[in-house]
């Protein structure tokens, strides 16, 4: 499938905030993929914050492809299994609403109890919760049997996957957020024409840990295709900053060069790229020079709020006892003007420090790849995924 | 008077909104934004949610009635927004809590749409059930409008939910996109900040800045206006209204409820109104806050404030650990955490910060707490002592019956003016400009400096504040100003003086030079005038005339001023230097290393002008090639006790230099080390010193090492733009010769686009990336590029005559020969172009002509050529090559090429280059191999040449390898074993030349 580049909108700077489907710029091809992938099977999407994985589903649930049907929610205000399974239903109810047959098992379900929705939540007469997962169960049957008689496909797009599962842990016990995991496996791998994009500020692999250490062993994201979006693509970060610069009505005589310079330093990322146009002066001239200050003026001041000390103060949690030889590595690479072969790293740090374990260095590199800190090239090269982050590491660390 | 608009000082949603607009100062930007998105908010599907952060009485209320004003001005939105502004005093401990409040906020105001009644059905019901129908009963009621929710104190909300009902929100807004925020806190917290928490990035967050001097006195102002207070507004324009708001400033920082308090009593006839308001709001309002905000801190963290609230002044952490006797690092830690809370700010002096309140009315937490039987407050006295002169308080007091209790205030004030103590007003105003470095002030520092000025109106406050005027390049306030100090009444001699040598400096940085000559000798000639301020004039004039290219007479200063009776040793010490600078330039090395010697020697001379004197006597030995004693004297400004880090650091830095022009580079790297690690070593001298190092390492063969060097002055703050854009120069070379090719392109781009990079290397960058873009074949780009460096203006003769050949190349390479012919004219004649360029595009010009067979036209061009003393030979083996062509074109018609043959001998003879000739001869055996040319012709050919030639002793060797080549073509079919005649290393060049393969080992 195909998209047609579009010329966006110009617009004003909203980082954070809520997007309009036509004002989410760029993505084009990563949706395409998705639905491609869709047909095959769910999808996990994980990525650093604030790099726009829900701008994807909105723009997902805004657009579906003909024959699929899309429902988006944010699962972080689910606290229980059956406020989520209700959700669910809820939500298919919605979008199935008006088809005649649609539902039918669990509208014989709420016939056979004379159940009611009380409170976000499917309830027997008694007053006790409708079984969450039968709810779930019938839901997903229902769906796909609609789905396959108009030969139509379903997506559920979950946010915020990982709050649900911690909420539900803390309220009703992790064996509850095991079973949902165990069961959303199942349902999704049994019924063919129903789909799942799951999602969250935070990776699921967080929870998935603090999960097993009590006992989970089951690998419930293993049927999926994971995706990481990572940042715009060099043109669409362009395209979005340029929409910015003038939406902002920001005095800029190349705001070509200028949206250039201001998405590569922010390294394309949607959100740093609203941010920083956001912090531009209202007064002044806006050129290449001028954006540079800024972000620099803006990380290097010591209450702003990118919160890129994070990227340091996490060290000792990730990386334990080998914080030390972590914090040499990402110098090393901070400094480099290119990136740096394995080797090059390892003599870095022998000439520093006594470690000497390639093996080690590989596995370590191989983490600070999965936390997003670096990345490698064609060439297997070292180097900082975010140019942000090399910039603010530089500047912290006084390189 | 007019009846006073009404402005409340705690609830500004209270106040006409039409005063607020009038009152508004500082923010009008922010506002009209956040208006533009809370409309769009209405209007689209884009939903903003901005958050205001700023202490308490900053106007974030003031704000957000503004916003909340001009929405509900906007008539189009009537039926697209709705407004809950929540009400400040409710507690939320739930998602639920929070959704009744906001629905009660919309039931407020629009009460038909939100009915009360629907809250009525929810009680009874279990938390989760009422939760779950007031969504739905939200949802539906709002319908396609959207809510615009207003909350003030977000961080107490934030610290009243748990995350799990912070999630059920965030999840909220998002499944419902009908809400849009306007939130304030006094400080950024977690819940926002935090990367774990839900709500991480979710708000637009802007930071509110306290009030400035100038927007405080413009609200001021704007206040007076509105009760049509005209001798107030004029007041506060004046030089004493300005420094009166300084002198505020000062006591209470930058807060807007309390200049909205304070410009409440100025406009009133007594003081009673003054000062029992502002009472009221210390005692029922301030204090408890502050001192609940103290409450929340750990008792170290507790002390720390409080030690800071008895002082005058920001204190050192060395001073604040030990008055608290506490380690240092603890101090640090802490003072760390308080300034992340907003308790402290900090302020750099020198390599240490120093610590003040961030809002200094938390010194009332103090203040009240040590009032005892009812004294006056403290803040409201000293008020009164700074706005009012002492006969103003009198004439109040006297109002004011005996016994009325209201005289207090004004009594206690009166006390302080009278009992001798300093003076509060000056106080404050010095205060806020101590420890300022005035080589480093910033507009508000130098509006304070000016503040001082004004209200003391002593010359050496003027001084001051014209000093940092000139530091900060504002010549003509600086020049204002020591005009003023030079002028007032009663300043003596000295002040006079030191005000005119000031002048000066002020008048030269404005390049007013010969007005600066002209003071300085005003300066000079004054009676009365301290030598020291005479010797300085004379430096200083001596310096202007020195730069104004007049050396005798800048010569003839420095040697009065070093020979004035009763100068100061500094004087001299500089004059000395500056002296033997003036002799530098005028090339009497000699002189120069004398005068800097006499300042080395010089008793008590200061260690600055040491060190100066060392390093340029080090430079001017390297100069000479002594460069061991030069190495001597920049070690010993290295190694001076007391030297300046500036006259280290390019003392390290020559020391590099010269330590690499005596082969020993690894001790030039180390000193370029040490300069880069220096303390207190500037950006230009550092970025210098990584550009050394990195062609020192570049040299080395240490090419990444170099790069990454490069690098660092290209991404270092504070750089030179020339710096950066040698830096990039070189590495965009160095990445070219690496193979990287589009990163050589991308520096090359980044010095054309670098704002304020010289015209030479800009030049020397389009020139570059041409000859980058013609080397990989992108032609066009190449001539492009070329062209804007011929025409660019200001690029050097050198670089424009580079273009030119270059541009030239490429052209005749597109068989635009003309246009090519053109190019190598113009270099060829090009005023100020370097001789081995000329040279360079004459050879284009003499090869040019020769390919045509114009050979008269190259003959006299390689004569000309040939004429040109440090003619480089790069050009010749091409020219010679297409002069050799050009005879043997004529193979034909005997008579001409033997006439053309001997006529270049003849040239080569007379310019001594017949090597050159030599080595083309042989060169052209591959194409003597190419051509149908019977042996016959060959040895014609041969003949020729030695008959020619054979005399001169450097073609005995070329006229050998071509006999020798010759012998090999005239065999058929061909025979390698003939050049045996000749030696191996003879046999090598002339199967080089033949294009034969190299001779195998056996």
């Amino acid at each position: 499938m195909l998209y047609a580049m579009k010329r966006s909108n110009d617009m004003k700077p909203n980082p954070g905030g809520q997007l309009a489907a036509e004002n989410i710029v760029g993505r084009d091809y990563l949706i395409a993929d998705m639905w491609g992938i869709l047909q095959g099977r769910s999808i996990y999407m994980n990525d650093l914050r604030r790099v726009g994985k829900t701008m994807i589903l909105n723009k997902m649930v805004a657009e579906p492809p003909q024959a699929w049907l899309a429902v988006k929610r944010d699962l972080g205000g689910c606290h229980t299994a059956a406020e989520f399974a209700t959700q669910a239903y809820r939500d298919s109810k919605d979008v199935l609403g008006r088809k005649k047959r649609a539902l039918r098992q669990m509208n014989d379900l709420l016939g056979a109890l004379k159940g009611t929705e009380i409170a976000g939540v499917i309830k027997l007469p008694s007053g006790t919760p409708a079984p969450w997962k039968e709810v779930l169960t019938r839901t997903f049957s229902d769906l796909d049997e609609q789905m396959a008689e108009t030969d139509q496909h379903f997506v559920f797009l979950w946010d915020e996957v990982p709050f649900l599962l911690d909420n539900v842990s803390k309220r009703e016990g992790p064996p509850v957020a095991m079973e949902i995991l165990d069961t959303l496996r199942s349902l999704s791998q049994d019924y063919s024409r129903v789909r799942l994009v799951l999602t969250g500020s935070v990776g699921l692999h967080h929870v998935l840990t603090s999960l097993r250490a009590k006992g989970y062993l089951n690998s419930p994201l293993n049927h999926m295709q994971r995706i990481a979006p990572g940042p715009l693509a060099p043109e669409d970060a362009t395209e979005l900053a340029l929409s910015l610069l003038r939406g902002s009505k920001l005095e800029c005589t190349e705001p070509e060069a200028c949206a250039r310079a201001l998405a590569e330093a922010v390294g394309n990322v949607a959100f740093y790229i609203h941010k920083l146009v956001s912090r531009l002066p209202r007064k002044s001239e806006i050129d290449p020079a001028l954006i540079d200050t800024i972000l620099q003026k803006e990380i290097a001041h010591p209450d702003n709020d990118w919160d890129l000390l994070h990227y340091r103060t996490r060290l000792p949690l990730y990386y334990g006892k080998n914080e030390t030889v972590v914090l040499h590595i990402l110098d090393a690479v901070a400094a480099a003007s290119e990136p740096l072969a394995l080797n090059t790293i390892r003599k870095a740090l022998s000439a520093q420090t006594p470690f000497d374990d390639t093996e080690q260095l590989r596995q370590l590199l191989k983490l600070l790849q999965q936390d997003h800190y670096l990345e490698r090239n064609d060439k297997g090269h070292y180097a900082f995924r975010f140019p942000l982050i090399r910039r603010w590491w530089r500047f912290d660390r006084s390189l | 008077m007019a009846q006073h608009e009404f402005i409340s000082r705690f609830s500004p949603n209270r106040t006409d909104p039409a005063v607020l607009e009038q009152i508004f100062v500082q923010r009008r930007d922010l506002l009209d934004q956040s208006v533009s998105v809370m409309r769009e908010s209405a209007l689209t599907d884009n939903k903003y949610h901005l958050l205001f952060v700023g202490p308490r009485g900053c106007g974030k209320t003031h704000l957000l009635a503004l916003i909340v004003h001009r929405l509900q001005q906007q008539t189009d939105l009537a039926d697209r927004l709705r407004i809950a502004w929540l009400n400040e005093d409710e507690t939320s401990i739930s998602f639920l809590d929070l959704l009744l409040r906001i629905y009660r906020a919309l039931s407020d105001r629009y009460p038909q749409e939100f009915p009360r009644e629907d809250l009525q059905k929810l009680y009874g019901h279990d938390r989760q059930q009422a939760q779950d129908s007031l969504s739905q009963n939200l949802i539906s009621r709002i319908g396609n409008r959207t809510v615009l929710v207003l909350v003030e104190n977000l961080d107490a909300l934030f610290n009243q939910l748990d995350v799990s009902d912070q999630r059920t929100w965030r999840a909220f807004v998002q499944n419902y996109p009908v809400f849009a925020t306007a939130a304030t806190a006094q400080s950024l917290f977690a819940g926002v900040s935090d990367r774990e928490q839900p709500f991480f990035g979710f708000f637009d967050t802007r930071h509110l800045r306290p009030l400035t001097v100038e927007e405080a006195t413009e609200l001021l102002q704007r206040i007076a206006r509105l009760h049509s207070d005209s001798s107030l507004t004029e007041f506060l324009s004046s030089p004493r209204g300005r420094a009166r708001v300084h002198a505020i400033h000062h006591l209470s920082g930058g807060n807007h409820r309390l200049y909205i308090v304070l410009s409440d009593f100025l406009t009133q006839e007594t003081l009673d109104a003054l000062v029992r308001p502002l009472e009221e709001m210390v005692d029922e309002r301030l204090t408890p806050y502050y001192q609940e905000r103290l409450r929340w801190l750990s008792p170290l963290q507790r002390k720390i404030v409080e030690f800071l609230c008895f002082r005058p002044n920001p204190a050192a952490v060395k001073v604040i650990a030990d008055r608290l006797f506490a380690d240092h690092g603890s101090i640090t830690s802490q003072l760390k955490k308080l300034r992340e809370m907003g308790y402290v700010t900090s302020n750099p002096s020198g390599r240490e910060s120093r610590y003040e309140l961030a809002e200094p009315l938390m010194r009332l937490s103090m203040q009240v707490k040590d009032t005892r039987d009812h004294q006056p407050l403290e803040l409201i006295v000293d008020f009164l002592r700074v706005w009012y002169d002492r006969e103003d308080l009198e004439q109040r007091l006297a109002r004011i019956a005996p016994a009325a209790p209201d005289r207090e205030y004004p009594t206690a004030a009166l006390a302080k003016l009278q009992s001798g103590e300093p003076d509060l007003r000056r106080q404050l105003l010095r205060q806020g400009v101590e420890n300022l470095d005035l080589r480093h002030c910033d507009p508000a520092q130098i509006a304070d400096l000016r503040a001082l000025a004004e209200e003391t109106g002593e010359p050496g406050d003027w001084l001051k504040y014209a000093a940092a005027c000139c530091n900060r390049e504002g010549w003509l306030e600086a020049i204002e100003a020591f005009d003023k100090a030079a002028r007032l009444p009663g300043a003596s001699a000295a002040w006079v003086a030191a005000a005119l040598v000031a002048r000066g400096l002020a008048l030269s940085g404005a390049g007013r030079t010969e007005e600066a000559v002209a003071n300085y000798t005003r300066a000079i000639e004054l009676p009365g005038a301290p030598a020291e301020q005479t010797g300085r004039a004379l430096v200083n004039r001596g310096v202007a005339l020195s730069e104004a290219g007049r050396a005798e007479e800048a010569i003839a200063d420095f040697t009065r001023a070093i020979e004035l009776p009763g100068a100061a040793v500094e004087e001299i010490a500089q004059a000395l230097v500056s002296r033997g600078i003036a002799f530098g330039k005028a090339g009497r090395t000699e002189e120069a290393v004398a005068n800097y010697t006499r300042a080395i020697e010089l008793p008590g001379a200061p260690a600055e002008q040491t060190g100066r004197a060392l390093v340029n006597r080090g430079v001017a030995l390297s100069e000479a090639g002594r460069a061991e004693e030069a190495i001597a004297d920049f070690t010993r400004a290295i190694e001076l006790p007391g030297a300046e880090a500036e006259h280290v650091a390019w003392a390290l830095v020559n020391r590099g230099f010269a330590y690499r022009q005596a082969g020993r580079a690894e001790d030039g790297i180390v000193n370029y080390t040490r300069a880069i690690e220096l303390p207190g070593a500037a950006a230009e001298q550092i970025a210098q010193a990584l550009v050394s190092r990195g062609i020192a390492l570049g040299q080395a063969g240490r090419i990444e090492a170099a790069i990454a060097d490069f690098t660092r002055a290209i991404e270092l703050p504070g750089a030179r733009a020339e710096n950066v854009a040698r830096a990039l120069a070189i590495r965009g070379v160095a990445l070219g010769e690496t193979g990287r090719i589009e990163g050589a392109i991308g520096d090359f781009t980044r010095i054309i686009e670098l704002p304020g990079a010289p015209s030479r290397h800009v030049a020397q960058a389009l020139v570059n990336r041409g000859g980058i873009f013609g080397q990989v074949g992108r032609r066009d780009e190449s001539i492009a590029d070329l062209t804007r460096a011929i025409e660019l203006p200001g690029a050097p003769a050198g670089l424009v005559a580079q273009a030119l050949v270059r541009r030239g190349l490429a052209l005749d390479q597109t068989d635009q020969a003309e246009e090519a012919i053109a190019d190598w004219t113009r270099a060829a004649e090009l005023p100020g172009a370097p001789a081995d360029l000329a040279a360079l595009a004459k050879g284009c010009l003499a090869t040019a002509s020769f390919n045509t067979d114009q050979w008269s036209d190259g003959v006299e061009q390689l004569r000309s050529i040939r004429g040109e003393r440090n003619a480089v030979s790069s050009p010749i083996p091409v020219v010679t090559d297409a002069a050799i062509e050009a005879i043997f074109r004529q193979i034909g018609s005997p008579e001409t090429w033997q006439a053309r043959l001997a006529e270049a001998a003849t040239i080569y003879t007379e310019h001594d280059s017949l090597p050159h000739l030599g080595d083309a001869l042989v060169r052209h055996l591959a194409q003597l191999a190419k051509s149908p040319l019977n042996s016959a012709g060959l040895d014609q050919w041969l003949a020729s040449w030695e008959q020619a030639t054979s005399q001169h002793a450097a073609m005995r060797l070329p006229l050998r390898l071509l006999g020798a080549g010759i012998a090999y073509l005239k065999t058929q079919p061909r025979d390698e074993t003939v050049l045996l005649q000749l030696p191996k290393e003879e046999r090598t060049l002339v199967r080089q030349a033949l294009g034969l393969p190299s001779e195998q080992p056996e």
